[in-house]
């Protein structure tokens, strides 16, 4: 038992770090650490990634929006759709092929990840075209958020890309205000666990304290570092989330 | 721009109070475990409250600011939220008091 609550502790932290680092909550690579170096079974490895969130998401946008780096208008309006997409999108992961899913959310990984590497123009928001960018940023980020609800992840690989790329943020603004997104998603989350009794309450403390002190640590990190260093980490991770999502279509089991 | 500063503060004293509580509540579940482990339970739902707290922060804020379209998309989310919640209402108390 201390054992693994050190473990998770250590392990929450270091994971903490890159997520908050790069605004994605991390429940992408919390999951599988969870899974396959701890041992836990996958239902209470979600809820302790989403708590893991939580933590993460509150403590780097406390360092965020005290850089005045989270744009609360266009993360609020976004939300919305975030939210009411985290709680239907536990029932529609029964009646949509789970596959199909997967294969979606790779090709528009890899997509994001082209448009972050191409050197100029890589924005998709036009002059006059703002209309139709918060249009499709609402349906994004509503699959984002349903995304978190049916994977037990924050979105935040998603929700960067809409915000830099459809909506023209800045890519530390981007980053900051995905993580003030996805807290709000993730609580919304994580109650279905919590209820159902799937969390260790002394797993998930230390779970939160790791996070705690990742998160401080990872948006510290990213205030400093320079954004063209930061798109290329964020391509790069979209392209590691995009091959690992077609792996596990082949049938290799990383999401489990 | 004032606002990214003083919400910081807020979650700030919010994730360091809840910080504060846990650790008293490991402190406890020393002394005696079953208490310990029913005041963790409290711990971590104020934790996932702590995300709708600080949305409050903020409509209230924008009220404030007469920031309109901002206090309807968090009065939205706040209802979807906390409606949530409500929903689950049953299930939650079950849990916590057994």
């Amino acid at each position: 038992m201390i054992v693994t609550t050190f473990l998770l502790f250590v392990v929450a932290a270091c994971v903490s770090v890159v997520a908050a680092a790069l605004g994605i909550g991390g429940g992408s690579l919390m999951v599988p650490f969870l899974v396959l170096l701890v041992g836990l079974d996958v239902k209470s490895a979600i809820a302790l990634s989403l708590f893991s969130i939580i933590s993460t998401s509150l403590s780097a946008t406390v360092v965020y929006s005290k850089k005045e780096l989270v744009n609360f208008k266009y993360g609020s309006l976004l939300e919305i759709f975030s939210v009411i997409g985290a709680i239907i999108g536990s029932n529609i992961a029964i009646m949509v092929d789970e596959r199909l899913l997967k294969i979606a959310f790779s090709v528009v990984l890899a997509y994001s990840a082209y448009r972050l590497l191409r050197k100029n123009k890589n924005r998709l928001l036009l002059r006059g075209n703002v209309k139709r960018s918060l249009t499709l940023g609402s349906l994004g980020t509503f699959a984002a958020g349903s995304l978190s609800g049916m994977l037990g992840i924050g979105g935040g690989v998603l929700k960067v890309p809409i915000l830099f790329l459809l909506l023209g943020l800045p890519v530390k603004v981007a980053i900051a205000t995905s993580e003030f997104m996805i807290s709000l998603t993730t609580s919304t989350a994580v109650l279905t666990y919590y209820i159902r009794e799937h969390v260790n309450p002394y797993f998930a403390a230390a779970t939160i304290f790791g996070s705690f002190i990742g998160a401080n640590i990872g948006s510290t990190v990213a205030i400093k570092t320079k954004p063209k260093t930061l798109k290329i980490m964020l391509a790069i991770l979209l392209i590691i989330f995009s091959s690992m999502m077609i792996l596990s279509c082949l049938g290799a089991e990383i999401w489990s | 721009m004032v606002l990214g500063k003083s919400y910081s503060k807020f979650v700030r004293t919010l994730m360091y109070g809840f910080l504060f509580i846990m650790l008293l509540t490991l402190a406890i579940s020393m002394l005696n475990i079953k208490a310990g482990a029913v005041m963790m339970k409290f711990c971590l739902l104020l934790f996932i409250l702590i995300p709708p707290i600080s949305i409050m922060y903020l409509a209230i804020k924008s009220l404030i600011r007469k920031d309109y379209t901002m206090l309807i998309c968090l009065v939205l989310i706040f209802v979807v939220v906390v409606s949530n919640i409500l929903t689950n209402m049953r299930l939650l108390l079950q849990y916590l008091l057994k």
